[in-house]
């Protein structure tokens, strides 16, 4: 996997990655997404390449990402998420910008100048694409529905948002808690602050909540080929019992999230590195003091894991709303 | 231009022939096309009704003749029947005739179907009904359908191939001058079953449609574009009378009959058939041989080490993608499941043994003890049709249905040229009859019925092609993008 050795790196690529971790300043608490950062990388890699052909341009690019990936993989950026959607969102820049070339007649220079001028959307693009995803998807949301969310997403909390303000609907939010990193109490504040009356529970009563809820909305990380989606370790569950129970389950997910990727189960994914699964924060502070690293314990911190199309309703995205098997054929016009 | 004025003339010609023809057409048939009507009454049109409709069913019944008026109906083949059931079907027909005559007295009543002949020389089982009998047509209800038997199941498909075994190579029976010998050749070896499976059989009839082009020479007064389409097409009627042409072969052909009419009219006969053959030689390379290489590429990322992987059969491109995997230096095992008659598993078997890959020989039976120590199941497609459906060799889908009950993922390896436009939902509407085994003895009572593909609705994880790997809901997307 990117387990990347601790060469070091080549001069280009360190502004690269100084960049991204300047866009990334306090990402979680701002608007912008860690591929959108990404992109705003790349388009950076362009205003200084000296590239004169398309070939010479995408080795560069090609080497942005593997830097990029590299920092994901060693250092703690994504949170406690997975580096697809940094990957995807790079791929698709890249996809983006081989397109334009054909599309300019394969003329280098005319190709960079249109890339850079349109490269100041990219700037918002978190923004606007959020937006027409709440759009799409606030329309789902119907007077008095007890909606079932899992941890923070600031999709799904931004949909949630523009029902209870712009259109004046009044309903209910049950909520994950979301462990490990606990993203269901900040979402829980979030709604608080938007006058959305919610409650916490945790991971485990997913079964005992789920009777109550109307439909369940959910974030995702990637969308996967298939019209799956890989997001935080319980929506996998999540999306059983709502199909056990018959409860909608929709997936609110931008369009740079299309990852190339076809997992066949759980363990078709890529493996990612993450922080150690502590056991504090228990009712019962013994557990504290139980040693974890004896030989025979293993500690597994998952922290993605993946949904397949048959548990999704719909998805909500920047595109529209589609139907899991329409992602393939998005994916198929994009690259084919 | 001489030519032009011949032509002209030619016209002429003919026109004046035409209106020859014509005028001595209606000198013979004043009633122009249409024969005058026979005037029929209300009782002659009935029985003649009831006579064809008869006809019609005893057509059917394979080996009997038609019977000659309504009353032999009931007594079914007594045409060419023993002393003893001709004394016992004649007595019958005197019943029967009596009960006609009550039938047909009062229609109210309530009659039961006429009484079951026992007759040795329909292949029938001894409970079965004849068939709806036409001159009890006036009953209020309709009589209980005879038993379905897996010959009438699958009687709208072509009578199986029986593989000719012959030393000398037999020319089929009416040559025109445009089959050429390797046609005849290729027709053998179809109907011999020494070339089998889709990708095989299509190289083969494109090799032999090369030979056909290069010594094809068009005729002085023939458009090269049409008359060597007509010269293909009669060479392609021949091959598919020797056996049906698979989905591969028909989209083959198709493409090839585009690259023939584009041959434009001044073009040097040479070159042409240059580029024609050049054509051909990139499909067979790119679109089938190189398609596989891709798809053992893709595939091959789904295989991991400490992996065992289920295949069914023999398949080019999942030869290939253990081939890759192998070269990758990953560490796994396959189980091959193989089915009866043909057992094609056995040269996938062969294959992997050179390899030195670890296998798993085993029939159809045990697929459920091996399955649940299978990490993923592989096999190949025959075609792919724009609903999803995989049509694949007959065995499959129950491979497919078993893996599901286990939660194993499936994958298919299909190359995009294989992809039909057509769909189905089952594998009896279309399909090919494989020919009774020679261990099979034939009894008046048992039938064999065998069938060549399988149709796979669902159950599949995803179809791997020279594209990536895709769902089975986007075969019609690719259908579009390949346009």
């Amino acid at each position: 996997m990117a387990a990347l050795s601790p060469s070091p790196l080549s001069p280009e690529v360190q502004i690269v990655v100084a960049d991204l971790l300047n866009f990334m300043e306090g990402s979680e608490h701002s608007d912008v997404a860690l591929p959108v950062a990404a992109m705003k990388v790349m388009l950076n890699v362009i205003k200084r390449s000296k590239a004169i052909t398309m070939t010479g341009l995408l080795s560069e690019l090609e080497a942005a990402k593997t830097g990029m990936l590299g920092l994901a993989a060693s250092k703690d950026i994504c949170g406690f998420r997975s580096h697809i959607p940094l990957q995807s969102g790079c791929e698709l820049f890249m996809r983006y910008v081989t397109r334009s070339f054909y599309e300019m007649s394969s003329d280098f220079e005319l190709c960079i100048k249109e890339v850079l001028l349109r490269g100041e959307t990219f700037a918002g693009m978190s923004l606007t694409a959020r937006q027409s995803i709440a759009e799409h998807g606030c329309e789902f949301v119907r007077e008095g529905q007890v909606i079932l969310t899992h941890g923070y997403s600031r999709v799904v909390a931004s949909l949630l948002k523009m029902a209870a303000e712009k259109q004046k609907k009044n309903f209910s939010v049950i909520v994950l808690e979301g462990r490990p990193e606990g993203g269901g109490a900040r979402a829980a504040a979030v709604y608080a602050e938007a006058n959305i009356p919610v409650t916490v529970v945790l991971d485990s009563a997913m079964g005992y909540a789920m009777e109550k809820a109307d439909l369940v909305i959910v974030g995702a990380e990637g969308v996967v080929e298939n019209g799956g989606v890989v997001n935080k370790i319980g929506t996998y569950a999540l999306g059983i019992t709502a199909k056990a129970l018959n409860t909608p389950f929709y997936v609110a997910a931008e369009s740079y999230k299309f990852a190339r990727l076809y997992p066949l189960n759980q363990a078709d994914l890529p493996r990612v590195e993450t922080g150690e699964l502590r056991f504090a924060d228990t009712t019962t502070p013994e557990v504290e003091e139980i040693d974890m690293k004896k030989d025979l314990i293993t500690v597994d911190n998952c922290v993605i894991d993946y949904t397949p199309a048959k548990y999704i309703t719909l998805l909500f995205t920047d595109l529209g709303v589609l139907t899991p098997s329409a992602i393939s054929d998005e994916l198929i016009r994009l690259y084919a | 231009m001489s030519t032009e004025e011949e032509k002209e003339a030619e016209k002429a010609r003919k026109k004046a022939e035409k209106a020859k023809r014509a005028a001595e057409f209606a000198a013979k048939n004043p009633n122009g096309f249409s024969k005058p009507k026979e005037k029929l009454s209300k009782a002659e049109r009935r029985a003649k009704q009831e006579a064809q409709r008869a006809a019609k069913e005893d057509k059917k019944i394979p080996g009997k003749k038609a019977p000659t008026n309504a009353d032999d109906c009931f007594a079914d083949g007594s045409n060419s029947s023993s002393q003893e059931t001709s004394n016992m079907t004649s007595n019958n027909t005197s019943n029967n005739n009596a009960n006609m005559a009550r039938l047909s007295s009062s229609p109210q009543t309530l009659a039961l179907p006429p009484p079951i002949l026992n007759n040795s020389n329909s292949n029938r089982k001894q409970n079965t009904p004849p068939r709806k009998s036409s001159t009890a047509s006036n009953l209020p209800y309709s009589q209980p359908p005879s038993t379905v038997d897996a010959q009438s199941l699958f009687s709208h498909l072509s009578p199986p191939i029986k593989p000719v075994v012959t030393k000398t190579l037999s020319p089929p029976p009416q040559t025109s001058k445009s089959i050429h010998p390797s046609t005849v050749t290729l027709c053998n070896s179809y109907s011999r079953f020494s070339i089998t499976g889709s990708n095989s059989r299509c190289i083969a009839m494109l090799e032999c449609f090369k030979k056909i082009i290069g010594d094809y020479e068009p005729p002085k007064d023939k458009v090269m574009s049409m008359d060597l389409t007509r010269v293909l097409k009669e060479n392609f009627k021949v091959i598919t009378e020797s056996r049906v042409h698979s989905i591969s072969m028909g989209n083959a052909f198709t493409f090839l009959k585009n690259l023939v009419t584009k041959i434009k009219h001044n073009e040097e006969t040479s070159a042409a058939k240059e580029n024609l053959l050049f054509a051909i030689d990139q499909f067979i390379e790119k679109t089938v041989q190189f398609a596989s290489d891709v798809i053992a590429k893709e595939g091959s990322t789904k295989v991991k080490n400490g992996d065992v992987i289920l295949t069914y059969g023999c398949s080019t491109s999942v030869k290939k993608l253990f081939a890759k995997a192998l070269e990758q230096g990953k560490d796994f095992r396959v189980i091959v499941v193989d089915g009866r008659p043909e057992l094609e598993g056995k040269e996938m078997l062969g294959y992997l043994q050179e390899l030195g890959i670890h296998v798993t020989y085993v029939g159809f039976n045990s697929l459920s003890y091996v399955m649940k120590e299978v990490s993923l199941v592989l096999y190949g497609a025959a075609a792919l049709l724009s609903n999803g459906s995989v049509v694949c060799r007959v065995g499959a889908n129950g491979v497919t249905l078993v893996a599901g009950a286990y939660r194993k993922p499936v994958l298919v390896c299909c190359e995009t040229y294989k992809f039909s436009k057509k769909v189905q939902i089952d594998a009896i509407t279309h399909n090919e009859l494989t020919p009774q085994p020679e261990e099979f003895k034939s009894e008046p009572n048992s039938d064999w019925v065998g069938v060549k593909y399988d149709v796979v609705g669902e159950g599949v994880a995803g179809i791997v092609t020279e594209f990536g790997i895709v769902p089975t809901t986007s075969v019609a997307v690719i259908l579009r993008e390949m346009e």
